[in-house]
C-alpha cells in the first residue's frame, strides 16, 4: 500500500459505522483529501484529539482500495479559542463549507491553505462577542479567496463598456458608484440604465471595498470601519461569491438566522 | 447462485443499510437466519415491529420510553432540581450505566451544526428553557461530547442558559482513565490542565 504525507487543516468530520470517522481535511500537497480514521471515536484512540476540527496536523496517509486511510497524525497548532464561542464556529464553519465546495482533490494551493490558516488563526486569536471583528475577518476571507480563485470584481472601468468610470466628472460618482453583482463589477452613467439589481455603494465602502483586495489582514482588523460597513460589505460580497462561485452556503444562512434570534 | 433467489438479495441489502455491517456480514446474518426455525424467525420479525410501534420519546426529557413519560422521570426518588443534557438517548443508558448521577436528563436529539444547518429551534432547546422554568432547576450538566462541535453546542447553551440564573457545569474531560501522558496529544493534555482540581 502507498503511503503519502500531507500538511493539513482539518474541516471536518463525520462517524462511520461503530467508531470510525470520516475526515474531510484540506491539505497544502494534495487540495483536498477524505480519508478514514480507524477506530478514532474511541476514547483511548490515538487519534483522540489530534483530528479535531481546525486542528493543523501533520498526517501520513495510506491510500486505500475505496477510501484512504489515515495511519498518522501530530497536531502542529489547535484553535482551542473557536470552540469557545459559537459565533466563532459559525465563521470558521462557513470557511470550511466554502472550502470543502469550491476546492477539490488533487488540486492543492498553496494560496487557499495560507489564506484559511491565517482566517482560522485570527478568528481564534478574538475575544468572545467581537462580532464585527468576526465579520472583518470574514470579508478579508471572501476577498481573498475570490482573488485568489480569479473572480475580483472589477471597479476602475465599467463591466459592461468599459469606460472609465472615475474619469466621469458627475456629481453620483464622487460619492461612490453602482455595482452589479451579475456583471462583476461597477457599472458607468450610461450603462446603468439598462441594468437591473443594481447596489449602491457609498464612498466610505467602495474605499475599503476596492483597497480590500490587496490589504493585510491586520489592517482590515485594525481599520475602523463601522458595524454598519461591515454588515454592507459582508453582504455584498456574500451575494457576489454565491453568484459568481455558483454554490449554496448554508452556513451563511445559518449566521443570520441565529443573529436574529438575538442570542449573541 | 443466491443472486437469483430474490428473497435473499433484499434481505441481504437491508442488513447492508445496518451500522458496522458491510457485504459479508450482511450475506452470513441471511445464511444464518435461513437455519433457524419459523418460530424464531417470526420472533425476531416481532421483537423489530414491536419495538419500532411501542418506543417513543419522553414527553419531558424526549428520552427513549414506551410510555408517555420515561422511567426516570417517573421514578420518585429522583432530584428534579439538576437536569443533565446529553447529546442523544443513547448517551443516558450509558450514563446510567455509570450509577453515580440521580437527577433529571434533557436530551436535545444532536448537536448545532452551521454546516449541517441544525439550529436551536430543531434541537429540544427551547424545550429545555421552558423546562428549566418550569421545574425552577438549580443546576444543568452540560454532557455532550468534547469536541468542537461539542463544545460549541455547550458555549452556546452556556450563554443562554446564565441569563436564567441557573448553575451551568459541564462533565470533566482529559486523560482518560488508565492512559498513558506520554502518548496524549496537545489537545488532551491542554484540557487536563486547564479543567485540573484540587485534592
Ligand atoms: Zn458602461
Ligand atoms: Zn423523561
Amino acid at each position: 500500500m502507498a503511503t503519502y504525507k500531507a500538511k493539513s487543516i482539518v474541516l471536518k468530520s463525520y462517524r462511520l459505522g461503530e467508531s470510525d470517522k470520516i475526515i474531510r481535511l484540506l491539505s497544502m500537497e494534495h487540495g483536498i483529501i477524505s480519508a478514514v480514521a480507524k477506530g478514532a471515536c474511541n476514547f483511548k484512540s490515538r487519534f483522540s484529539g489530534r483530528l479535531e476540527l481546525f486542528n493543523i496536523i501533520d498526517c501520513e496517509i495510506s491510500t486505500g482500495r475505496n477510501l484512504d486511510v489515515i495511519s498518522q497524525a501530530e497536531i502542529i497548532e489547535v484553535f482551542r479559542g473557536i470552540s469557545s464561542d459559537f459565533f466563532k464556529f459559525n465563521i470558521s464553519q462557513i470557511i470550511s463549507e466554502i472550502t470543502l465546495k469550491t476546492q477539490s482533490e488533487g488540486a492543492p494551493s498553496t494560496n487557499i491553505f495560507r489564506l484559511l490558516y491565517v482566517a482560522l488563526r485570527e478568528i481564534n486569536k478574538c475575544c468572545p462577542d467581537a462580532n464585527i471583528t468576526l465579520k472583518k475577518i470574514l470579508v478579508f476571507f471572501l476577498a481573498k479567496f475570490l482573488k485568489i480563485m480569479g473572480y475580483v470584481p472589477l471597479f476602475d472601468s465599467c463591466s459592461i463598456c468599459g469606460r472609465n468610470i472615475f474619469a466621469q466628472e458627475t456629481v453620483p460618482d464622487q460619492k461612490g458608484f453602482m455595482f452589479s453583482i451579475k456583471y462583476g463589477g461597477a457599472i458607468c452613467h450610461e450603462c446603468r440604465k439598462n441594468v437591473e439589481g443594481l447596489l449602491f455603494i457609498d464612498k466610505t465602502c467602495a474605499e475599503i471595498l476596492i483597497s480590500l483586495f490587496s490589504a493585510k489582514i491586520e489592517n482590515i482588523i485594525s481599520s475602523n470601519v463601522t458595524e454598519k460597513n461591515t454588515d454592507n460589505l459582508l453582504n455584498i460580497l456574500e451575494n457576489y461569491f454565491i453568484h459568481h462561485m455558483d454554490i449554496r452556503i448554508d452556513s451563511f444562512d445559518y449566521l443570520k438566522k441565529i443573529e436574529k434570534i438575538q442570542l449573541y | 447462485m443466491t443472486a437469483q433467489i430474490k428473497s435473499i438479495e433484499n434481505l441481504i441489502n437491508e442488513f447492508r443499510k445496518l451500522p458496522g455491517i458491510g457485504p459479508k456480514s450482511a450475506r452470513r446474518i441471511v445464511f444464518y437466519l435461513l437455519k433457524q426455525s419459523e418460530k424464531d424467525i417470526s420472533e425476531f420479525a416481532d421483537a423489530l415491529v414491536d419495538m419500532k410501534l411501542k418506543v417513543k420519546f419522553c414527553k419531558n426529557c424526549y428520552n427513549l420510553s414506551e410510555e408517555d413519560e420515561c422511567l426516570v422521570c417517573k421514578d420518585g426518588s429522583r432530584s428534579i432540581d439538576i437536569i443533565c443534557i446529553v447529546e442523544k438517548a443513547s448517551d443516558v443508558l450509558v450514563i446510567e450505566g455509570a450509577g453515580e448521577y440521580k437527577g433529571l436528563y434533557h436530551v436535545l436529539g444532536g448537536l448545532l451544526s452551521p454546516i449541517e444547518n441544525i439550529g436551536p429551534d430543531e434541537l429540544k432547546i427551547p424545550q429545555l428553557l421552558a423546562r428549566i422554568n418550569k421545574l425552577n432547576t438549580a443546576e444543568v450538566i452540560i454532557a455532550v461530547n468534547p469536541t468542537v462541535e461539542g463544545d460549541s453546542t455547550a458555549t452556546y447553551l452556556n450563554k443562554i442558559l446564565k441569563s436564567s440564573g441557573v448553575k451551568v457545569t459541564k462533565l470533566a474531560s482529559g486523560l482518560p482513565v488508565g492512559g498513558d501522558i506520554e502518548y496524549a496529544d496537545q489537545v488532551t493534555i491542554g484540557r487536563a490542565i486547564s479543567g485540573r482540581r484540587e485534592m
